[in-house]
Protein backbone atom coordinates (compact mmCIF):
# COMPACT_ATOMS: atom_id res chain seq x y z
CA UNK A 1 0.00 0.00 0.00
CA UNK A 2 1.15 3.91 -1.00
CA UNK A 3 2.00 5.95 1.60
CA UNK A 4 -0.84 8.90 2.20
CA UNK A 5 -0.93 11.28 -0.47
CA UNK A 6 0.02 14.13 2.04
CA UNK A 7 3.26 11.84 2.36
CA UNK A 8 4.01 11.90 -0.90
CA UNK A 9 2.87 15.95 -1.42
CA UNK A 10 5.34 16.08 1.08
CA UNK A 11 8.20 13.61 -0.46
CA UNK A 12 7.45 15.86 -4.31
CA UNK A 13 7.53 19.39 -2.74
CA UNK A 14 11.08 17.95 -0.92
CA UNK A 15 12.28 16.81 -4.66
CA UNK A 16 11.61 19.62 -6.27
CA UNK A 17 13.05 21.85 -3.60
CA UNK A 18 16.29 19.69 -3.45
CA UNK A 19 19.08 21.60 -5.11
CA UNK A 20 18.06 25.07 -4.98
CA UNK A 21 21.20 27.84 -5.34
CA UNK A 22 20.72 28.87 -1.88
CA UNK A 23 19.35 25.63 0.68
CA UNK A 24 20.87 23.17 -1.87
CA UNK A 25 20.59 19.26 -0.75
CA UNK A 26 19.94 21.23 2.57
CA UNK A 27 16.26 20.41 2.87
CA UNK A 28 14.82 18.43 6.02
CA UNK A 29 11.56 16.62 5.78
CA UNK A 30 10.05 16.15 9.21
CA UNK A 31 12.71 16.94 11.03
CA UNK A 32 12.19 16.62 14.97
CA UNK A 33 12.80 18.93 17.66
CA UNK A 34 15.13 16.68 19.49
CA UNK A 35 17.51 16.92 16.26
CA UNK A 36 18.34 19.91 16.11
CA UNK A 37 20.19 22.08 13.00
CA UNK A 38 23.81 22.08 13.18
CA UNK A 39 25.65 25.58 11.70
CA UNK A 40 26.86 23.02 9.13
CA UNK A 41 23.15 22.22 7.97
CA UNK A 42 22.27 25.99 7.09
CA UNK A 43 21.04 27.38 5.50
CA UNK A 44 18.57 25.36 4.95
CA UNK A 45 14.39 23.78 4.39
CA UNK A 46 12.63 22.28 6.69
CA UNK A 47 9.33 20.62 4.74
CA UNK A 48 6.30 19.40 6.71
CA UNK A 49 2.56 19.49 6.70
CA UNK A 50 0.43 20.88 8.84
CA UNK A 51 -3.63 21.23 8.89
CA UNK A 52 -5.73 19.48 6.44
CA UNK A 53 -9.15 20.30 5.41
CA UNK A 54 -11.74 17.75 3.71
CA UNK A 55 -15.12 18.37 1.98
CA UNK A 56 -17.35 15.83 0.67
CA UNK A 57 -17.10 16.47 -3.63
CA UNK A 58 -19.34 13.50 -4.74
CA UNK A 59 -22.32 10.87 -2.99
CA UNK A 60 -21.51 7.45 -2.99
CA UNK A 61 -20.66 6.19 0.68
CA UNK A 62 -16.66 4.94 1.34
CA UNK A 63 -15.55 5.72 -2.03
CA UNK A 64 -17.01 9.01 -2.22
CA UNK A 65 -14.59 11.55 -3.63
CA UNK A 66 -12.77 13.95 -0.77
CA UNK A 67 -11.92 17.29 -1.45
CA UNK A 68 -8.79 17.63 0.14
CA UNK A 69 -6.82 21.34 1.14
CA UNK A 70 -3.69 20.71 2.68
CA UNK A 71 -1.43 23.54 4.33
CA UNK A 72 1.99 22.64 3.00
CA UNK A 73 4.49 24.40 5.06
CA UNK A 74 8.36 25.00 4.34
CA UNK A 75 10.14 26.92 6.75
CA UNK A 76 13.63 28.87 5.34
CA UNK A 77 16.16 28.93 8.01
CA UNK A 78 19.55 30.87 7.92
CA UNK A 79 21.97 32.66 10.43
CA UNK A 80 24.27 35.66 10.31
CA UNK A 81 24.45 39.13 10.53
CA UNK A 82 23.60 41.34 7.89
CA UNK A 83 21.02 41.90 5.14
CA UNK A 84 19.60 38.18 6.21
CA UNK A 85 16.30 39.30 5.20
CA UNK A 86 17.33 39.43 1.39
CA UNK A 87 18.66 36.02 2.06
CA UNK A 88 14.95 34.87 3.17
CA UNK A 89 13.49 36.32 0.00
CA UNK A 90 15.74 34.84 -2.15
CA UNK A 91 14.80 31.46 0.00
CA UNK A 92 11.00 32.73 -0.64
CA UNK A 93 11.96 33.25 -4.55
CA UNK A 94 13.49 29.98 -4.86
CA UNK A 95 10.94 27.90 -3.42
CA UNK A 96 8.01 29.61 -5.05
CA UNK A 97 9.25 29.50 -8.38
CA UNK A 98 10.35 25.88 -8.29
CA UNK A 99 7.30 24.73 -6.89
CA UNK A 100 4.97 26.65 -9.34
CA UNK A 101 7.04 24.96 -12.31
CA UNK A 102 4.37 21.78 -11.48
CA UNK A 103 1.48 22.87 -9.28
CA UNK A 104 0.43 19.26 -9.18
CA UNK A 105 3.69 18.41 -7.99
CA UNK A 106 3.83 15.33 -10.57
CA UNK A 107 -0.04 14.83 -10.71
CA UNK A 108 -0.88 14.27 -6.76
CA UNK A 109 -2.38 17.87 -6.89
CA UNK A 110 -4.98 19.80 -8.05
CA UNK A 111 -3.44 22.66 -7.39
CA UNK A 112 -0.76 24.23 -5.59
CA UNK A 113 -0.26 28.21 -4.69
CA UNK A 114 1.02 30.54 -1.96
CA UNK A 115 -1.03 31.54 0.88
CA UNK A 116 1.21 33.43 4.16
CA UNK A 117 4.26 33.84 4.40
CA UNK A 118 5.41 35.05 8.19
CA UNK A 119 9.22 36.00 8.96
CA UNK A 120 10.93 35.77 12.27
CA UNK A 121 14.29 36.60 13.92
CA UNK A 122 16.03 35.49 17.31
CA UNK A 123 18.98 37.65 18.28
CA UNK A 124 19.85 36.10 21.39
CA UNK A 125 22.70 33.76 20.29
CA UNK A 126 26.46 34.21 18.67
CA UNK A 127 25.07 34.14 15.55
CA UNK A 128 21.17 35.62 14.75
CA UNK A 129 18.89 32.66 13.32
CA UNK A 130 16.19 33.36 10.88
CA UNK A 131 13.28 31.73 9.59
CA UNK A 132 10.80 32.57 6.66
CA UNK A 133 7.48 29.96 6.85
CA UNK A 134 6.18 29.79 3.68
CA UNK A 135 2.47 28.05 3.44
CA UNK A 136 1.57 26.80 0.50
CA UNK A 137 -2.18 25.79 0.05
CA UNK A 138 -2.81 22.45 -1.72
CA UNK A 139 -5.69 20.81 -3.14
CA UNK A 140 -6.13 17.19 -3.64
CA UNK A 141 -8.83 14.23 -3.92
CA UNK A 142 -9.02 10.83 -3.44
CA UNK A 143 -11.26 8.35 -2.27
CA UNK A 144 -12.43 8.43 1.14
CA UNK A 145 -11.42 4.57 1.25
CA UNK A 146 -8.42 4.97 0.00
CA UNK A 147 -6.53 8.17 1.17
CA UNK A 148 -3.09 6.85 -0.44
CA UNK A 149 -4.37 7.11 -4.28
CA UNK A 150 -4.45 10.75 -5.80
CA UNK A 151 -7.74 11.11 -8.27
CA UNK A 152 -7.38 12.93 -11.40
CA UNK B 1 25.31 54.51 53.48
CA UNK B 2 27.00 53.69 50.31
CA UNK B 3 30.58 52.50 50.10
CA UNK B 4 33.26 52.35 47.39
CA UNK B 5 33.55 48.74 47.07
CA UNK B 6 36.43 47.03 45.25
CA UNK B 7 35.52 44.85 42.60
CA UNK B 8 38.36 44.22 41.11
CA UNK B 9 39.02 41.14 43.46
CA UNK B 10 35.78 39.50 41.49
CA UNK B 11 37.87 39.77 37.90
CA UNK B 12 41.11 38.39 38.81
CA UNK B 13 42.82 36.11 36.19
CA UNK B 14 43.39 33.89 38.32
CA UNK B 15 40.14 33.02 39.22
CA UNK B 16 37.56 33.16 36.27
CA UNK B 17 38.18 36.18 34.42
CA UNK B 18 39.80 36.92 31.43
CA UNK B 19 41.66 39.85 29.92
CA UNK B 20 40.00 41.49 27.32
CA UNK B 21 40.40 44.20 24.79
CA UNK B 22 37.47 46.63 23.99
CA UNK B 23 38.09 48.22 20.46
CA UNK B 24 41.43 47.23 20.59
CA UNK B 25 42.72 48.97 23.71
CA UNK B 26 43.05 46.96 26.89
CA UNK B 27 40.03 46.78 28.32
CA UNK B 28 38.74 45.20 32.69
CA UNK B 29 38.82 41.96 32.73
CA UNK B 30 35.97 39.90 32.01
CA UNK B 31 34.15 36.58 33.10
CA UNK B 32 33.27 34.82 29.99
CA UNK B 33 30.08 32.56 29.60
CA UNK B 34 28.95 30.43 26.65
CA UNK B 35 25.77 28.84 27.42
CA UNK B 36 24.15 26.55 25.02
CA UNK B 37 20.92 28.19 23.44
CA UNK B 38 18.17 26.67 21.04
CA UNK B 39 17.30 29.02 18.51
CA UNK B 40 13.87 29.19 16.86
CA UNK B 41 13.11 25.97 18.80
CA UNK B 42 15.56 24.04 16.06
CA UNK B 43 18.86 25.71 15.68
CA UNK B 44 21.81 24.74 18.08
CA UNK B 45 23.64 27.29 18.89
CA UNK B 46 25.61 29.43 21.98
CA UNK B 47 25.08 32.65 23.55
CA UNK B 48 28.42 34.16 24.94
CA UNK B 49 28.68 36.86 27.33
CA UNK B 50 30.95 38.46 29.11
CA UNK B 51 30.21 39.98 32.75
CA UNK B 52 32.15 42.92 33.51
CA UNK B 53 32.69 46.30 36.28
CA UNK B 54 30.62 49.13 34.55
CA UNK B 55 33.17 51.62 35.24
CA UNK B 56 35.33 49.41 32.43
CA UNK B 57 32.79 49.38 30.09
CA UNK B 58 30.87 52.98 30.18
CA UNK B 59 32.02 54.19 27.21
CA UNK B 60 29.76 55.20 23.81
CA UNK B 61 32.09 52.83 22.26
CA UNK B 62 31.29 49.55 23.40
CA UNK B 63 27.79 48.47 21.99
CA UNK B 64 28.65 47.72 18.31
CA UNK B 65 31.91 47.88 19.38
CA UNK B 66 34.39 44.83 19.24
CA UNK B 67 35.44 42.86 22.23
CA UNK B 68 38.36 40.47 22.10
CA UNK B 69 39.02 37.81 24.70
CA UNK B 70 41.22 34.45 24.73
CA UNK B 71 41.80 34.94 20.53
CA UNK B 72 37.98 35.89 19.68
CA UNK B 73 36.57 38.55 18.32
CA UNK B 74 32.75 39.45 19.20
CA UNK B 75 30.66 42.34 18.50
CA UNK B 76 28.71 43.53 21.71
CA UNK B 77 25.19 43.48 20.76
CA UNK B 78 24.16 44.95 24.13
CA UNK B 79 25.12 46.47 27.42
CA UNK B 80 23.07 45.14 30.14
CA UNK B 81 23.57 46.70 33.90
CA UNK B 82 22.87 44.00 36.40
CA UNK B 83 21.61 44.65 39.83
CA UNK B 84 22.88 47.81 41.22
CA UNK B 85 24.73 49.04 38.35
CA UNK B 86 28.09 48.01 39.73
CA UNK B 87 28.86 45.50 36.82
CA UNK B 88 27.07 44.59 33.84
CA UNK B 89 26.55 41.45 30.79
CA UNK B 90 27.79 42.67 27.53
CA UNK B 91 25.84 40.37 25.13
CA UNK B 92 27.95 38.82 22.41
CA UNK B 93 27.95 38.12 18.64
CA UNK B 94 30.76 36.46 16.53
CA UNK B 95 32.15 38.21 14.21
Amino acid sequence: MANHVKTQIRDAAATACTSLTTTGARVYKARPDDRPLQASELPCLLIYTDEEVQEVATLGGPTRRLTRMLDLMIDGIAAGSGDIDATLDTIAKEVETALAADATLGGLAKDLYPTRQEKERDAAGETPAHRIRMTFAVEYHTRQNAPDAALA
Amino acid sequence: MAFDEDLSVFFDEDDFAVAATLNGTAAGNVIFDRDYLRQLGIVEGANPVALGQSADYDGTDVVNGTLALSGTSYTVRSREPLDDGAVLLLQLEAQ
